[in-house]
């Protein structure tokens, strides 16, 4: 709850200061959900809610996931979205994530995340991965993983802005994982968005109860959104857009 | 005279029999033992890094290396070839394998099909010469993979 209260007075702060709603100074310190979130110009921060029409300018890169938006028909074309890119296999794993490959929603066709990105060059992209693996390996494989395909992704779509999600965190009955390492690999993701000029969405803040478990209401089995899981992530990523800078 | 003669030619074909070929690059020995495995198609080398960092391999223990798992696709397959600079190397490389085997086990991915928690339960390390091999395949496969690696190198 302390985290929340935190979160509503840092919101209530940005309003009364009436910072721009995109992106606020990198040195500006602003205690967010999380105890490791220092909130810096990468972070996106509450903004009016940009609607149908900016939820069509995103594609969505995951693993399982993120599948649930497409298997729950949660997007714009339903279970026929062209919105989601994920693997065939479900799941996405952070080793050689730059040649692991996704299905390519209007092709069909398996090919990486930059071979996709280089035929659609979306407008947005939301990248949701790490949470398969990022346990195993130290932050620096998972640094490097992550800018590996970033990286892969820009050269062949500059146009595509980038964001990173957060990882979701898991409820108290799922007991594979802790929320303390995925909070922890949260700050390594904000780190990556910082050096390669992504941005950075909290998606994870209000997913959360007041004790940092995924809400048992937003998942089935204790990891995986449930539609109306799903639809607080959407609520959320509508109303943090990206500026126009 | 004849018995020492008799000795001399029973060891040069004891060790002729125990001999194994060991020029074989683990590409073209992995490309060889690929042919036995249903959806080889979807398997890719691992990276340098993934070898070294989540394998915690010490890399300077091999002349050669190549490790392939799926990329695409939806079942989960895995092997990998080492050959050892020195033979003194050995034990630490089965060593290696065997540990990553463990730490995979022990970490599988508990989303995919129980199906596939089968093949890393069952996952086999063999040695031959300078070679070491691992796999992580269905039984089926497993099997023809292992007497392929025996095959090509005998």
């Amino acid at each position: 709850m302390r985290n929340f209260e935190l979160l509503t007075a840092a919101c209530a702060c940005a309003l009364c200061i009436a910072v721009t709603p995109c992106q606020i100074s990198l040195h500006q310190t602003v205690q967010a959900f999380s105890d490791v979130a220092t909130v810096n110009s990468v972070i996106l921060q509450k903004t009016a809610h940009g609607g149908a029409e900016y939820l069509s300018k995103i594609v969505f890169l995951g693993d399982s996931r993120t599948y649930g938006l497409k298997a729950f028909a949660m997007l714009e074309g339903g279970e026929d979205t062209t919105k989601v890119w994920t693997p065939k296999n479900g799941t996405m794993s952070i080793w050689d994530m730059q040649f692991q490959k996704v299905v390519h929603p209007t092709s069909g066709v398996e090919m990486t995340s930059a071979e996709a990105a280089a035929v659609d060059k979306p407008e947005i992209l939301i990248i949701s991965l790490g949470f398969n693996g990022f346990e195993m390996v130290g932050k620096e494989y998972f640094v490097s993983e992550y800018v590996k395909l970033i990286e892969s992704i820009k050269a062949v779509s500059p146009v595509t802005k980038i964001i990173l999600q957060s990882m979701f965190p898991v409820c108290r009955s799922y007991t594979y994982i802790d929320n303390g390492s995925i909070k922890e690999g949260n700050g390594w993701i904000m780190e990556i968005a910082e050096s390669t000029g992504c941005f950075y969405l909290n998606t994870a803040e209000v997913l959360c109860d007041s004790d940092g478990y995924l809400i048992e209401d937003y998942s089935s089995d204790g990891c995986h959104l449930t539609p109306l899981g799903l639809d607080v992530q959407i609520e959320y990523i509508c109303t943090h857009m990206i500026g126009d800078n | 005279m004849k018995k020492i003669c008799f000795l001399l030619v029973l060891c040069i074909l004891l060790c002729s029999c125990s001999s194994v070929k060991d020029d074989i690059p683990v590409q073209i020995l992995a490309a060889s033992l690929g042919e036995e495995i249903d959806g080889f198609e979807n398997m890719a080398e691992a990276s340098t890094d993934y070898i070294k960092y989540c394998m915690n391999s010490d890399l300077s223990l091999y002349s050669e290396y190549i490790v392939l798992y799926p990329f695409a696709g939806t079942v989960y397959n895995e092997f990998g070839i080492f050959k050892v600079k020195d033979k003194a190397n050995l034990d630490k490389g089965i060593e290696e394998v065997n540990n990553y085997l463990a730490f995979k086990k022990s970490n599988w991915d508990t989303r995919y099909k129980s199906e596939e928690l089968n093949k890393i339960e069952k996952a086999k390390t063999v040695n031959i010469g300078r070679y070491i091999l691992y796999v992580i395949l269905g039984s089926e496969d497993s099997a023809e993979v292992i007497e392929k690696f025996k095959e090509e190198l005998k």
